[in-house]
């Protein structure tokens, strides 16, 4: 284990905590550089993580990074390590976000479980277990709040509800950054015709999407842009008509309305996560939709929770409908951990089965992880800063 | 340290528009040493005194006064707004001069006729990787308006491709698919077949009397900008606000 300055001032006791609890779950425990190629986190988490990153540049011109995060290290250290699956990983060590107060270095333990192909909600189970025995390390008598989320029931509720797609997307996409009924209500409401510009020689090839394509494709050529290197005439004729075309987005008034209220009244369902199954089929019941495998996938995730959980189990164990993250490779369920209510998780995770892929897998790897601040557990935390 | 030191852009169009703004308040700029000195003398103030004058480059007078060496500058709001986030905190904007207007804006391929909107553009980025196997790239100098006017549209899956020039051929040259460039009449644009997104102005930005909160004002060096501020008719209340003795 990585033991430099950062990692010294954390207490030995909190040390030997994780020695033993990456033992008890079989966890490798590994080392990841400080310094890191930063063009992983931009690719996989977008400009935006760049904010948040101590960057700088190496002498061949290639853009470093403070290590921002484990997971894509832990990611490309297997990758590149061409071991076999699948493998449970563990970690601590310091982390750096640009933050308007407080300090730019924090320590960060966790475990990522990577290529557990069958049934993943053993897995998923597996995970929030040992997270919470993690959270519980310092303090057996802590209080813990559970929260959970799982984006892919509301992913199955539109191909439910026959959600045009271009639409399917804008709201997934709305709800990984937290969708409520106004920000719902400004995707719903239709495209006025001002909004619509198109040029004059285009509008008469409207209703021939053939003819229009050529038209974009011409359009391309004569502005010097390739015609492969990116966007193609063809995605772009083909989302014209989706978005801003005659058909409109393919839905009535009327659906409109039903899909209004029908996603309102899912963003309403929080609760105690143990009544959630029950909850969801009589939602589907009233609306006539289906979450079909996902709330099978559901239900099993909690009851082989509480199975293994038996006697750690939180009290408040809730389900929150509109919790996701903004991230595009989480892909399933998401959880966070709070101890004695703080505002603040101490321990943040979920299913993220696409990372692998971006970072350059050939196959498909499922993959679930969590990382836990060790600032923020009580009797710990006060001892690294 | 002088009293109060006043930065100016110490070339162009920039320089004769804003040495024309103080003459037209009374003031007189004498150029010690040669006439391609970076130093000069403000002449005019009310009660006799003179104040120094530094010509810098647009670029450093905005990071010169965040800095807090020198008091007073006249420089773009688009270049103090990219030279730091919370800029607020370190410069105080004390009066637009009406000169040097340019917005910096956000522009796609007039060939995407799908895209005339930040949530269009959002809708596409977030398809690049899986559609054209990387992420949407955006050529431009302004890092740092451009992020946090995306964060702002919840956009945040895109790379950034610097570009120090000619930052509006940077898709035809096949080096990024939109641009984040600055604009005064937009012909540079549409002459490289782009279009402005209908919510895509980051900035509408102009030349500005700008005032560190940084560096060490003196008493006699507020009463001097202070007469500045109030003769090119600005609020000296902010002038007041934004400084401690």
């Amino acid at each position: 284990m990585l033991r430099d300055e950062t990692t010294n001032s954390a207490t030995d006791r909190s040390l030997q905590a994780f020695d033993a609890l990456f033992e008890r779950y079989q966890c490798e425990q590994i080392e990841t550089a400080i310094l890191q190629n930063a063009d992983p986190f931009l690719e996989t988490a977008g400009e935006d993580l760049r904010r948040r990153m101590f960057t700088t540049v190496g002498g061949a011109g290639e853009e470093l990074c403070l290590r921002p995060d484990f997971t894509i290290p832990v990611c490309l250290h297997h990758l590149q390590s061409r071991t076999d699956l699948p493998r449970r990983y563990g970690y601590l060590g310091p982390v750096f976000r640009q933050r308007e107060e407080g300090l730019h270095e924090f320590l960060q333990a966790g475990v990522e479980h990577l290529g557990r192909t069958e049934t993943p909600y053993l897995a998923d189970a597996d995970l929030m277990a040992i997270a919470v025995d993690a959270a519980l390390m310092p303090d057996a008598q802590a209080v813990l709040t559970l929260k959970l989320g799982d984006p892919s029931l509301f992913h199955q509720l539109l191909v439910s509800l026959e959600v045009p797609t271009g639409l399917r997307n804008r709201l997934i996409r709305a709800f990984g950054r937290g969708l409520d009924e106004t920000s719902l209500k400004k995707i719903l409401s239709p495209i006025e015709a001002e909004d619509m510009p198109l040029p004059a020689e285009l509008r008469k090839l409207l209703h021939d999407p053939e003819a229009l394509e050529q038209a974009v494709a011409d359009m391309m050529l004569a502005q010097g842009l390739s015609l492969h290197a990116g966007r193609n005439a063809h995605d772009i004729t083909e989302r014209y008509l989706e978005i801003y075309g005659p058909q409109d987005i393919g839905l009535t008034e009327t659906d409109k309305a039903r899909l209004m209220k029908i996603l309102v009244d899912y963003l309403r369902l929080n609760g105690p996560a143990l009544e959630m199954p029950a909850r969801l089929t009589d939602f589907e019941r009233r609306h006539d939709i289906t979450f079909g495998a996902n709330l099978e996938q559901f239900a099993d995730r909690l009851s082989e929770f509480s199975a293994k959980a038996d006697t750690s189990i939180p009290t408040d164990f809730t389900f929150a409908s509109d919790f996701a993250r903004p991230l595009d490779y989480y892909t399933g369920f998401v959880f966070e951990l709070f101890v004695n209510g703080a505002s603040r998780p101490v321990a943040a995770g979920g299913r993220y089965d696409r990372l692998m892929e971006i970072l350059g897998s050939e196959d498909p790897v499922p993959a679930v992880g969590f990382s836990l601040w060790l600032d923020r557990m009580p009797n710990w935390g006060a001892k690294n800063g | 340290m002088a009293d109060l030191t006043l930065a100016i852009p110490s070339k162009g169009r920039l320089k004769e528009q804003s040495e024309a703004v103080l003459k037209n308040a009374g003031f007189s700029i004498t150029a010690l040493g040669t006439s391609r000195s970076y130093f000069g003398r403000l002449d005019g103030f009310s009660d006799g005194r003179s104040a120094d004058i530094s010509f810098l480059s647009a670029g450093e007078i905005a990071r010169e006064t965040m800095r807090g060496a020198i008091h007073l500058g006249v420089t773009g709001e688009d270049l103090v707004r990219e030279t730091l986030r919370n800029v607020d905190d370190k410069i105080a904007l004390l009066k637009p001069l009406g000169f040097g207007h340019a917005d910096v804006v956000v522009a796609v391929p007039e060939s995407w006729i799908d895209v005339n909107t930040m949530e269009d553009l959002d809708d596409v980025a977030a398809g690049y990787r899986r559609n054209y196997g990387r992420r949407l790239r955006v050529a431009t100098k302004y890092w740092m308006l451009t992020q946090s006017y995306f964060a702002s549209h919840g956009l945040g899956v895109y790379r950034i491709v610097e570009s120090l020039g000619a930052t509006e051929g940077a898709p035809a040259a096949g080096t990024a698919d939109i641009v984040v460039d600055i604009t005064s009449t937009g012909s540079t644009l549409v002459a490289n077949h782009l279009k402005i997104l209908a919510d895509g102005v980051v900035l509408k930005s102009q030349a500005n009397l700008i005032g560190s909160r940084t560096v060490a004002w003196t008493s006699a060096g507020l009463e001097l900008a202070t007469d500045i501020v109030q003769r090119i008719g600005g609020d000296p209340k902010v002038l007041a606000s934004a400084v401690t003795l």
